[in-house]
């Protein structure tokens, strides 16, 4: 038992497996990436214009005698809440995209160690 | 055997360190919480609804009393309410290693927008957007409640509602692939 694992260990080419296995990772990190940056960069475009059409509206609204001041404060932090949530949801692409390319990695060498041990590591 | 060992050395060791690391992070579970279709649905229902009320809001303005609109204030909190708790559930399936980043994204966006860190302690980043969403909604309520509000400042929470829905509808459907 002991043998046959350490020939099949020996036939293992780990410069290869090495190279499948980051081959994978920046496949899944590019097309994931992609695809990541690309939303995230039209979500902001379209956050900051947004913002900044309210931000003419409520200097339109006060200066038309529409809103108060108080109001105009109120619209502002609930604004900061705005913020936070599209922060958030760049921040979250980020970690999806990290999940992708941890999956990838596993996925080839998990291949790599059954076939050896001949029987799942992980 | 000798070869065979220097081999391992040379470059199984890194190699490994590698698998322990990944299978170590594979142990700690997903990064994110798992996707929910019944969830993005029930968010783009609820935006259609709370679009509903700030349209009426809108078009009475200064007219509309509170207290006409209070049954229709608790049932829009009740669905954040019931939003929030469906992204608990599914948060259920979030791996240590995804609480931890999820921690220290959190409190980092509280510090740096005004909020306060301890209200996200132990949230995903999913759970956060809805804890938000609901902010916003009892925030637009209790504003109601002290006295009646223009209908430009209603006309700027309908674009307020679209963003937030949209941040959180992002990141719900960006797992949708996974």
């Amino acid at each position: 038992m002991t043998t046959g694992i350490l020939d099949r260990l020996d036939a293992v080419d780990f410069d290869a497996v090495l190279a499948e296995a980051l081959g994978a990772a920046k496949t899944a990190a590019l097309a994931i990436g992609g695809e990541t940056w690309d939303l995230a960069r039209e979500f902001a475009k379209e956050a900051a214009k947004s913002l900044k059409d309210r931000g003419v509206a409520v200097a339109k609204s006060l200066a038309a005698g529409r809103m108060t001041e108080d109001e105009a404060r109120m619209l502002a932090e609930e604004d900061m809440i705005l913020a936070r949530m599209r922060l958030r949801a760049a921040a979250g692409l980020a970690l999806i995209a990290a999940q992708k390319v941890i999956e990838a990695i596993l996925g080839v060498l998990r291949g790599v160690f059954q076939r050896v041990l001949g029987f799942a590591l992980f | 055997m000798t070869a065979l060992s220097a081999r391992i050395a040379r470059t199984a060791a890194p190699l490994l360190a590698l698998v322990w690391l990944l299978a170590a992070c594979g142990a700690a579970g997903p990064l994110t919480a798992p996707y929910d279709a019944g969830l993005v649905e029930a968010t783009s229902a609820y935006h259609q609804r709370a679009g509903a009320l700030l349209a009426q809001l809108e078009d009475e303005g200064r007219a509309a009393a509170y207290a006409d609109y209070a049954p229709r204030w608790a049932e829009a909190v009740a669905g954040a309410d019931a939003l929030f708790v469906r992204a608990t559930a599914n948060a259920q399936g979030l791996g240590d290693g995804g609480r931890a980043l999820a921690q220290t994204i959190n409190a980092a966006l509280a510090a740096g927008t005004g909020g306060a860190s301890a209200d996200y302690a132990g949230l995903s980043l999913s759970q956060a957007q809805y804890y938000d969403l609901r902010l916003l909604v009892l925030r637009w309520r209790e504003s109601h409640a002290a006295g009646p509000v223009s209908a430009d400042v209603w006309t700027a929470r309908r674009g307020q509602l679209n963003d937030a829905v949209a941040a959180v509808l992002l990141l719900e459907t960006a797992r949708a692939g996974g």
